[in-house]
């Protein structure tokens, strides 16, 4: 009896695993997903301010409205769902791009990363500059 | 010399813990890592010159010329090495130019003049033979031609700042690393700097502290210089308050205005030495300068 009872558990098991394996890929295939680019941007020195446009290609992305914030603050909002969007972005260090819904949910994030093409610092100079005495 | 050198170690052991070195942001008096910054302005201005029969230093060129690395820098004819440079605290050792001698050289005639200001008053010839101590009467002067060389010193100093926003003390310590006069410097002074994308601002009151040792070997009078003895004098140690304003503003990507104005009020003993008749010396410059 106990040996039918875990053969029984094990079957259930299997025949569970098979349905989530059926299901889960096209519950996948279903959410909304972005494609940003770039990813990255280049700047002369550490601490310059990088300015670009990025473009956004959309799947499965329902019809709605939806806002565009970079952190915490909002940069736009639009209505229709077109394939494709194109957005200006300022910033001086690692930013993360948001896709929020109307109620305030997170649909999409992305991180952009900024590098330094001289990857040198600025100092502090320890005496006025032109100096007269 | 060794006392003065032991008290710098001290001084290093005590604060010149290390630390990184942080970046600055634009707001601050900054400079690329690495890089020469060079700048070269030119225009109209004028140094004055207390000395008697000392000229007048005409600032028609001025220079700004800095290199920074991660410890060393060079800082328009400083070489120094940074112990500490955080937000808030810097300290720093360095090896720089006394400029007190720029008053004796620059532009000046050397033995070719003639002997400028012999006394001809009867008080040459008074009593009151110079002990050294007394200055010697007001009429008394000696031109800067007639006395024997002075010659250039190189000072060792240590100096610590205090940075608060735009706010900046700093104090430093410096003591003759040459054998030219044996003498000790020090300065205390607060910075106020403001500034924006086109322009930058530096308001900077100081008050400069000069050993006996330091102000007599250039100011002071001995046999050296005259063998008349009334005009002999030794200079005190004495605080010269003095107070600089800079100003630049940008024309256009490599152009920008540069405007200096400095004051400093000379100590009394050191006025009273024969060979100065000024008891300040103030430094103007306006011009255009771009950086390379």
């Amino acid at each position: 009896m106990k040996h039918l009872e875990s053969k029984t558990i094990l079957i259930y098991f299997f025949m569970l695993t098979f349905m989530l394996l059926a299901y889960l890929p096209k519950a996948w295939s279903n959410s909304p997903s972005w494609h940003v680019q770039p990813k990255v941007c280049i700047v002369e020195n550490l601490g310059d301010t990088c300015e670009m446009v990025l473009t956004m290609h959309f799947k499965n992305l329902a019809p709605g409205a939806y806002c565009y914030y970079q952190g915490q603050t909002p940069l736009n909002c639009w209505t229709d769902a077109p394939p494709e969007k194109t957005l200006v972005i300022r910033f001086i260090e690692e930013t993360t791009l948001y896709l929020k819904s109307q109620d305030g949910s997170v649909i999409l994030s992305h991180t952009m990363d900024i590098k330094a093409r001289a990857n040198k610092k600025q100092v502090r100079r320890v005496r006025q500059p032109w100096s007269l005495f | 010399m060794f006392k003065h050198y032991l008290i710098y170690v001290i001084f290093f052991i005590t604060v010149g813990f290390a630390s990184p070195t942080l970046g600055c942001d634009t707001s601050k008096n900054c400079i690329q890592e690495g890089e020469w910054d060079v700048g070269l302005a030119l225009g109209v201005g004028l140094r004055t010159n207390p000395l008697v029969d000392g000229d007048n230093f005409p600032n028609l060129i001025l220079i700004d010329i800095a290199w920074y690395g991660e410890r060393f820098y060079f800082d328009n004819g400083e070489v120094g090495y940074q112990w500490q440079q955080s937000t808030n605290f810097g300290v720093e050792s360095y090896l720089t130019l006394d400029r007190e001698k720029t008053f004796f050289e620059l532009w000046h005639p050397g033995n070719l003049t003639v002997p400028a200001v012999i006394p001809s008053s009867p008080s040459v010839d008074s009593p009151d033979k110079g002990s050294g101590d007394d200055p010697p009467p007001e009429d008394l002067r000696l031109s800067v031609n007639e006395i024997s060389d002075r010659n250039w010193a190189i000072n060792f100093g240590t100096r610590l700042h205090y940075y608060y926003g735009n706010h900046e003390i700093s104090f430093s310590i410096e003591t003759d690393a040459s054998n030219v006069h044996h003498g000790q410097k020090a300065n205390l002074s607060y910075q106020y700097f403001w500034a924006s994308d086109d322009w930058q601002f530096i308001l900077r009151p100081s008050l400069i502290w000069k050993s006996a040792k330091l102000a007599n070997y250039y100011y002071g009078i001995n046999e050296k210089d005259t063998i008349e003895p009334n005009f002999h004098y030794s200079v005190s140690s004495g605080i010269q308050p003095g107070i600089s304003f800079l100003y630049t503003k940008k024309i256009n990507e490599q152009w920008h205005w540069v405007s200096n104005l400095a004051f400093r009020k000379l100590h009394s003993s050191m006025v009273k030495s024969p060979i100065v008749e000024e008891n300040n010396v103030t430094n103007v410059f306006l011009g255009v300068g771009r950086r390379f």
